[in-house]
């Protein structure tokens, strides 16, 4: 028990991997009970184990999305957004205390950006939109529909624009009213405005300093 | 106003991995793709690039006839099976009058639209895509549908004679054959009317009937039992679909860009449509065009590539079921 | 029925084809008792899915008759649609749908009916508890399963005419277990274990169609549990039949059905159908059943196995992660 476990090339779902007491489970496995006496981590996905310095044993998935593959479908990630996660959303409703979004990519912990499979719904109070000054901030002076926002995670998808780096990041002139067709693109200017390369013009928002 | 400093405008907004990007302005991201030298759609085909399809016949067996295809992440299962309309057993006791021609002597035709004697159906609620769930159809899945029973019906590929049951003995038609036809999707990546469209075509082809008749003694139709005596159906001549999506890059940027069998992503970023019928010798059955304003020659080129293509499935169709389509 | 939404039928109603003379040869029973099909399975065959797989058994030797092809696919996690309550967990919901041209006789209408509510949710019930559902809170996770083609033997009831019971709809399910527990770890959704479908019957050792034609050959496939009770039939004239098929021609006494956790050893599933006796000598047919299934699920659990598996070497193989010797013993999965 107390020599180094060999951990296979390749792990499938249940199959046992080493004894709980000295190991602990990382993403990709789950200790499972067998009897009160013994404890073993067995893997919960099909992928590769590693053992880290720390004993704790993780498994990957081999994601094929960095190789150019023929097919337009990634292999998608299995997120979901938790406490700290920063995500892209796009705002789909406004009103006046709050913005409904949808969010369409996330980033947990220190991976890359990623897109997720399927939108999920959030939403940033009022309060929520910078750290600062929270009472006087306005939800329509701060973002209009189509905008893209990127934000941190605060709880049951509520969502927080409360940090320098975070707000809107893609917008188009015009917002939900759509004036011209297409909507020019709009660059910030500073934290709270921004304006249109073409015509100048300057529009209200909560702007993020880029990722 | 006093915290928070103003932030330095960005060098590059649009720093984001392509799958992001994708996500962000699919659009934008479909543009620079066939704006790049030579133009390259995101999944890496030419804009005139089709997928190459494949074909399988008769692997059911409980339908008639049935086929799968296959272009790309784009699959569909067709079943056909016939079964049997009954004139002279009418609803309870009342007995259908015969219409005019069912003496024998019927004009070619008209007898499968009249009584409905081809049923197709697509289905898409099977998991086919994220987006379409089990239960009633959606608008998508009917209008679908509705083009391919159309189309089914405008093409005449199937005779209404090859539907008849006769009583042997007076040559009179007592009984037709109803062919039902289902189309079920087994993955979705775009453009499923091409492929549903071939599905049921091979399926008709690959389509054998027992040999029925009207049994004077029983009042009813039955069927000989050996396979060696089931019939194929009279299929005239090929017809295939071509779709294709068209994008505007503006005119200092290409202009506009035809592209050839669209995947589901560029289905959702362009509006307009073009699709094309295109029936055996280098004849056109079918054009459909929508959203946009085209020029004749855009939809010129559509129907060029549309012989084209015509010719990969005709190739396909006589490797899988022979020459003759038998 | 009539459905608006789809395109119907002529409204006077239709018949399937009556034969001349009953066409229904005596199926000749071939395989022995206790051997198992060989099973198709293969992962990722609707890549806009997040999991699937297709699963088929082998064509027969002669074509018209019937084999099972199903479909799954795997959405998920996603969230949960608006209508639904808050759940620390994640919900499984599974669809299993018969095409319209899978099942014998009558041409099949869309709209669900009982037989697919009810084995939708046995199939439920059979994944619910190998899926790790505390790893996805207020999500959904949702399995599709299509049949495009099946054996027959669809009956529902608990007798057929003869004295037997149909276990058409057992193969289905436990097809379909089997089916969407590889496409759930297609989709790398964390679960416990995969769970495999095995079916196992009770035949009368003589009389009927069945013959001893089993006793020459049919132990030698190493079967360690029908091995163990092959010394015991004698005493009851009930054998048991493995993977049994509604084209083999038994008439099955008592079927049961299974969904088995090989690695934990722990059932997700029991269906039976039929009576049995329960006995304390030994002979009990209940117990017997069951562990038939088990024995048929265990077999079908290693070709799950090596149907994730080479997904996932084919997956490593095209980011460069492994070189041509994976093939090798890269792959000793052991069970215990």
């Amino acid at each position: 028990m107390s020599q180094p476990h060999p951990l296979p090339p390749i792990a499938l779902p249940g199959q046992p991997l080493a004894p709980s007491p000295p190991y602990t489970s990382s993403t990709g496995t789950h200790i499972h009970t067998q009897n009160p006496t013994s404890t073993i981590i067995t893997a919960s996905i099909a992928g590769i184990p590693h053992l880290h310095p720390d004993m704790s044993i993780s498994i990957t998935r081999p994601s094929p999305s960095s190789s150019s593959s023929s097919t337009s479908h990634h292999r998608p990630l299995l997120l979901l957004p938790e406490v700290t996660s920063t995500v892209l959303a796009r705002v789909t409703r406004l009103n006046l205390r709050q913005a409904t979004v949808e969010i369409f990519a996330m980033q947990a912990g220190a991976e890359e950006m990623g897109v997720c499979e399927h939108t999920f719904q959030g939403i940033i109070r009022g309060q929520d939109v910078r750290a600062t000054e929270k009472d006087r901030v306005k939800i329509l002076e701060s973002f209009r529909v189509g905008d893209v926002i990127s934000l941190g995670d605060q709880s049951n998808y509520y969502l927080s624009t409360a940090s320098n780096s975070l707000g809107v990041v893609v917008a188009h002139s015009g917002g939900e009213l759509r004036v011209t067709d297409a909507g020019d693109p709009l660059h910030p200017i500073n934290w709270r405005q921004m304006a249109c390369a073409r015509t100048g013009v300057v529009e209200d928002r909560k702007v993020a300093k880029p990722i | 106003m006093t915290t928070a400093p103003p932030l330095p405008p960005p060098s590059n907004p649009l720093s984001f991995p392509p799958a992001t990007f994708q996500k962000l302005a699919p659009k934008t991201f479909l543009e620079r793709h066939l704006q790049s030298t030579p133009a390259t759609r995101p999944s890496g085909r030419n804009p005139d690039t089709f997928r190459t399809p494949s074909l399988h016949t008769n692997s059911l067996s409980h339908a008639h006839g049935s086929a799968v295809v296959r272009t790309g992440d784009t699959a569909v299962v067709c079943g056909v099976r016939g079964e049997i309309l009954s004139l002279a057993t009418g609803v309870g006791s009342r007995v259908v009058v015969l219409r005019s021609g069912e003496d024998g002597k019927e004009e070619e035709g008209d007898g499968i639209r009249e009584r409905g004697l081809v049923v197709t159906n697509l289905e898409m609620g099977t998991g086919c895509t994220r987006d379409y769930h089990p239960g009633p159809p959606t608008d998508f899945a009917q209008a679908i549908t509705a083009r391919l029973h159309r189309l089914l019906l405008a093409s005449k590929l199937i005779s209404s004679q090859s539907l008849r049951i006769l009583d042997p003995n007076t040559e009179k038609i007592k009984a037709y054959w109803v062919l039902y036809i289902d189309v079920v999707v087994i993955s979705l990546d775009g453009n499923v009317l091409d492929v549903a469209w071939a599905s049921i075509l091979a399926a008709l082809r690959s389509t054998r009937l027992p040999q029925a008749y009207w049994d004077q003694d029983a009042e009813s139709v039955v069927c000989y039992p050996e396979v060696s005596r089931y019939k194929s159906l009279d299929i005239k001549g090929l017809a295939f679909i071509a779709s294709f999506a068209v994008i505007d890059l503006g005119a200092e940027k290409g202009g506009k860009v035809i592209l050839s069998d669209p995947d589901e992503f560029e289905e959702g970023v362009c509006e307009e449509r073009v699709m094309v019928c295109a029936l055996g010798g280098g004849k056109v059955g079918w054009i459909e065009k929508g959203g946009g304003v085209g020029q004749v020659a855009e939809v010129v080129e559509c129907v060029h590539r549309a012989t084209e293509r015509f010719k990969v499935w005709e190739q396909l169709f006589v490797e899988v079921l022979g020459s003759s389509g038998r | 029925m009539t459905d608006r939404r789809r395109i119907n039928g002529p409204a006077e109603g239709t018949t399937p084809p009556v034969f001349l003379t009953s066409s229904t040869h005596k199926p000749v029973i071939k395989r022995s008792p206790t051997t198992l099909r060989k099973i198709f399975l293969k992962t990722s065959l609707t890549p806009p899915a997040t999991g699937s797989a297709f699963l088929e058994l082998p064509t027969p030797s002669n074509p018209s008759t019937p084999t099972l092809k199903l479909t799954a696919s795997v959405y998920g996690p996603r969230p949960l649609p608006s209508s639904t309550t808050f759940s620390p967990d994640a919900r499984l919901t599974a669809e299993l749908k018969f095409s319209p041209f899978s099942t014998p006789g009558h041409r099949r209408g869309y709209i669900r009916d009982g037989v697919e509510r009810d084995l939708s949710a046995q199939l439920s019930i059979a994944l619910e508890k190998s899926v790790d559902v505390g790893k996805y809170p207020k999500s959904a996770i949702d399995v599709f399963v299509s049949v495009l083609d099946c054996e027959g033997g669809l009956g529902d009831a608990g007798d057929g005419n003869d004295g037997g019971v149909e276990v058409g709809l057992m193969g289905v399910v436990a097809g379909a277990i089997s089916c969407a527990s590889a496409a759930i770890a297609d989709a790398g959704i964390e679960c416990f274990d995969l769970v495999a479908g095995g079916v196992a019957g009770l035949i009368r050792e003589r009389g009927g169609v069945v013959e001893e034609d089993h006793v020459g050959e049919g132990m030698e496939a190493g079967e360690d549990i029908s091995g163990a009770r092959h010394g015991e039939k004698k005493n009851r004239g009930i054998a048991l039949v493995l993977d049994p098929s509604p084209t083999d021609g038994y008439i099955i006494l008592a079927a049961a059905a299974v969904g088995y956790m090989a690695a934990r050893d722990e059932l997700t599933l029991v269906w039976t159908k039929g009576s049995m006796g329960r006995e304390g000598d030994g002979t009990d047919e209940v117990e017997r059943l069951v562990d038939g299934a088990i024995a048929a699920a265990t077999s079908v659990r290693l070709v799950i196995n090596e149907a994730v598996k080479e997904r996932l070497l084919l997956g490593l193989k095209e980011i460069g992660l492994i070189k041509e010797k994976a093939g090798g013993n890269d792959g000793d999965i052991v069970m215990e």
